[in-house]
């Protein structure tokens, strides 16, 4: 079975481990774009080990579909209770 | 085992995906009980017309360029507005079919006091399906900490719905939010087996079980929660109570999610017309990145919304699960970000 999760960093890198979302800016609608280097593919296909998502791209976009907002998160004790 | 990464590239997906638009609605931020743990403070009211006028152009003006939406409900009680939840969740289900967009099923935050069938049935007709409601115990022991404004009971009201939507056959699913620590664990023990023994089998319910936190707000001094290694115990003892359902609790590994603030796609529309991240800090002024104009326009102060974001870059779990443990880090704005054009609405004085 192939090995699950992220390669180790190669050359001790600590930058760029994650998307950079620090150009992501929303517009007048609430858009953003994804594909011009604010969140870039190769960054983004080197998280998810090579598999073929384009952000941006939703064609392409893995199933299963979208699972519903968790609003309250169960991970953290700041849950609202109602 | 818990082998998947945290976060997954479905998740990473999700979470950045530029087509898709998820929007967290509070159509009013008041609420008609008064929880003896609840944060919240109403200082807001009903969700003003001008505002709900532009989340509906909102949605019109995003509908030509996602690929999938999401309308999900906060409050306060978001169903004491839903007329609101009717006509917002009705117009995003026919402009999705109109587009061909996938319309994801809402969700809702509520305590269940007004989800009759009937008004199930309206909310699942415009694809608003998924529900969490909170129970604390049987009878008086939930109605000791989750009574109405008057201090009258709500178990009552609250029961004869969940059993009267288990006779029908709507296409819903609740998530039973069963609160512990806040009484006697004989108590929460009866609530488990009486769930399991009405609700049991029917794949529609579900149960999450939680102990009830500090929250902050008025009420913080009255709780003392249990200790997290307590917790968990106890969340396992009641898990085997309800072997008819569908059981999770805050400590299982695999739930782990990037938490909706921290999307970019995912903004949160306050009653009114403040745009935000996050439905617990809503008295931080941190978490109001924005307006919304009666016209669908967003008014968006991006360095705002930048804090929001910081969990990616590192993948840092911590921050990706709640953001507000980074944005907490970050100094509080001298000004407001965006001033709220809307005339805020006087809280009614005696909620319905």
């Amino acid at each position: 079975m192939a090995a699950k999760g992220r390669k180790p960093e190669s050359g001790g890198k600590s930058k760029a481990k994650g998307p950079d979302t620090s150009k992501v800016k929303l517009d007048d609608a609430g858009r953003f774009k994804s594909n011009e280097g604010e969140l870039s593919d190769e960054t983004l296909d080197k998280i998810s080990g090579g598999t073929i998502f384009k952000l941006g791209d939703a064609c392409k976009r893995p199933k299963p579909p979208p699972k519903p907002l968790q609003v309250c998160c169960p991970s953290v004790n700041l849950c609202k209770p109602k | 085992m818990d082998s998947e990464p945290f976060p997954s590239r479905q998740q990473l997906f999700d979470a950045l995906d530029p087509r898709r638009l998820f929007l967290l609605i509070l159509p009013t931020e008041q609420c008609n009980f008064r929880c003896t743990y609840c944060y919240e403070d109403f200082s807001s009211g009903k969700m003003r017309p001008e505002v709900v006028q532009g989340i509906k152009r909102l949605v019109d003006r995003r509908v030509d360029d996602v690929s999938c939406m999401q309308v999900s409900w906060f409050g306060g009680e978001p169903l004491i507005a839903k007329d609101i939840v009717f006509d917002v969740s009705e117009h995003v289900a026919r402009r999705c079919a109109e587009k061909g967009i996938e319309h994801v099923p809402g969700s809702m935050t509520t305590n269940g006091y007004f989800l009759a069938p009937a008004v199930m049935e309206r909310l699942c007709a415009a694809n608003q399906r998924q529900f969490q409601v909170s129970v604390d115990g049987l009878g008086a022991v939930h109605d000791r900490t989750r009574h109405l404004v008057s201090g009258k009971g709500t178990f009552d009201r609250l029961w004869g719905n969940l059993t009267a939507l288990r006779r029908t056959d709507l296409e819903f699913r609740i998530n039973l939010r069963v609160h512990f620590g806040a009484c006697d664990p004989s108590e929460t023990q009866a609530l488990c087996r009486e769930v399991d023994r009405v609700f049991g089998g029917d794949p529609r319910f579900s149960v999450y079980l939680k102990c009830i936190e500090n929250y902050g707000g008025a009420n913080a001094g009255r709780i003392t929660p249990l200790a997290p290694e307590e917790a968990r115990k106890a969340s396992e003892h009641y898990a085997t109570l309800m072997p008819g359902l569908v059981v999770t609790n805050m400590y299982q590994k695999g739930l782990r999610e990037i938490c909706y603030a921290a999307h970019p796609n995912n903004l949160m529309i306050r009653a009114d017309g403040r745009v935000g991240k996050c439905a617990l800090s809503l008295g931080d002024p941190r978490n109001t990145i924005g307006r919304l104009d009666p016209d669908g326009r967003l008014h968006i102060d991006n360095d705002r919304l930048q804090p929001w974001m910081a969990g990616f870059a590192q993948l840092d779990e911590e921050v990706l699960v709640c953001p507000m443990q980074g944005v907490g880090r970050t100094p509080l704005p001298e000004r407001e970000a965006v001033p709220v054009t809307f005339r805020r609405p006087r809280p009614p004085s005696s909620p319905p």
